[in-house]
């Protein structure tokens, strides 16, 4: 019985340690694809004058599925919106509200302006993805491993 | 067709027309909405129509600027040159005229702001309406060149409509272009015909200057088809097409021959005798009554 519980919570470790890495990774995507969409809007808006619906359907079929549940439920309280901070909720929101409402000047100044920001955001993703997702990851288990010798 | 667009209520009073009958509706902000049906005003109420404002359906600013986003998909920047130009068509031919405030910078419009107006005008599609004028603008195969005249909303576009659904039908073998500068005669959006006119090659929401020099170049028309031409800016285009070859069927708003010859370019045309015939329409006895067919030197051959 003993040894079934320190299996489990061993395991339990395990699931913080992935849920951990997880959310990092799901930052760098999301980030990246946000890059993405807009470099992508603002080609087609200086093209093909497409609509926004038109523009993020066709992109959506190339973005990670995480993204769009990310996007999804921004505005609500879940597993995917705490993987953002509530400035970066805000900040999404803010930059998907304000595309379509004015000219082409507009609009192309206002993309430049969320593809600073949110470039910004995806290179300090990238960092700790890079430099971080990993080294939590194993120090969890790390501790989860000591954690259960001792248990034993 | 509006209901993406439109708030329930009024959609829900609008259904109560039948769309064949139903010409304009007028939207202004914070005052009731006015539709013309068969060339009569009223009122729309939520059950009926009316000629008193009494229980009519209302639209604030708020409204008119949430039906302005939604026909543009929210994406004003597709819509923002249409704007300029002062009316948006929208899926179907349906044509909306928008007023507000200009908005200049260094003496260019950039766009019209605070919206308060709208005029949405309800293209209909009468099968073989044109039927009557048909013979005098066609003979053993060749078009004769043909400026359909009339005021506004007494069935020029509709005419027209129809002679291009009758060239396409009895002229198979011609070239026909059409110079659809407002998307209102093919109605065609996002690349689908919604009248379902075949055998035509379409310019769709360009300038006549583009269409009628790069469509003679590129597409060697026959015909060249376009609604409501500018005498003034368009008739060196129009000039330059007719002596190419091509035969050109024009609508032009203009009550009867007299309004014409006010012009100050009519001088030219008659002078140079551009056009073959000339068909007045007006709705004396309701939209798109034929008023007289004239020939190149304004004698009536027909009514």
């Amino acid at each position: 019985m003993k040894f079934l519980l320190i299996v489990i919570l061993f395991c339990l470790f395990i699931c913080i340690a992935v849920i951990i890495y997880k959310i990092f990774q799901i930052r760098y995507h999301l980030f990246k694809d946000l890059s993405y969409i807009i470099s992508q809007i603002k080609n087609d808006v200086t093209y093909n004058k497409n609509t926004i619906d038109t523009i993020l359907t066709r992109v959506s079929g190339e973005l990670n599925d995480t993204t769009i549940k990310v996007l999804k439920y921004n505005s609500k309280s879940n597993f995917w919106s705490y993987c953002l901070s509530s400035k970066e909720r805000v900040t999404i929101r803010q930059m998907f509200d304000s595309f379509g409402k004015g000219d082409i000047g507009y609009e192309l100044s206002n993309l430049d302006y969320y593809k600073r920001v949110i470039d910004n955001y995806e290179s300090r993703a990238k960092y700790n993805f890079e430099k971080n997702a990993m080294m939590y990851f194993k120090l969890i288990i790390g501790f989860g491993l000591i954690f259960c010798i001792i248990l034993v | 067709m509006l209901e993406n667009i439109l708030p329930n209520d009024l959609c829900k009073a609008l259904d109560q027309i039948p769309y064949k009958n139903l010409c304009e509706m007028r939207l202004r902000a914070n005052d009731s909405v006015v539709v013309n049906v068969l060339g009569e005003n009223y009122y729309l109420c939520n059950d009926r129509l009316s000629l008193s404002s009494y229980n009519a359906i209302q639209v604030s600013l708020g409204t008119i600027n949430a039906i302005l986003q939604r026909m543009s998909n929210n994406s004003i920047y597709t819509i923002n040159d249409d704007i300029i130009n002062g009316f948006v068509t929208i899926s179907g031919g349906i044509r909306v005229g928008v007023c507000g405030e200009v908005v200049s910078i260094d003496g260019k419009i950039k766009t019209i702001k605070n919206i308060s107006s709208m005029n949405f005008r309800f293209p209909h599609f009468i099968k073989n309406c044109s039927l009557n004028i048909y013979p005098y603008l066609v003979k053993n195969g060749n078009v004769y060149n043909t400026l359909i005249m009339s005021k506004p909303g007494a069935g020029k576009t509709t005419y027209l409509r129809d002679i291009v659904y009758q060239l396409s039908q009895k002229e198979k073998m011609k070239n026909i272009l059409l110079i659809d500068e407002r998307k209102e005669l093919s109605s065609i959006f996002d690349g689908c015909d919604v009248i379902n006119i075949k055998n035509i090659d379409v310019y769709s929401n360009s300038s006549k200057k583009f269409a009628f020099n790069n469509g003679i170049r590129s597409m060697n028309p026959d015909v060249i088809i376009t609604d409501e031409i500018n005498i003034e800016k368009d008739i060196e285009d129009i000039e330059n097409a007719i002596t190419s070859g091509v035969s050109i069927i024009a609508t032009l708003h203009a009550g009867n021959i007299e309004d014409l010859r006010h012009k100050p370019a009519f001088e030219r045309i008659l002078a140079n005798k551009l056009f073959d015939r000339y068909v007045v329409l007006s709705d004396s006895s309701g939209i798109g009554t034929c008023e007289g067919v004239y020939n190149e030197n304004l004698i009536c051959i027909g009514v």
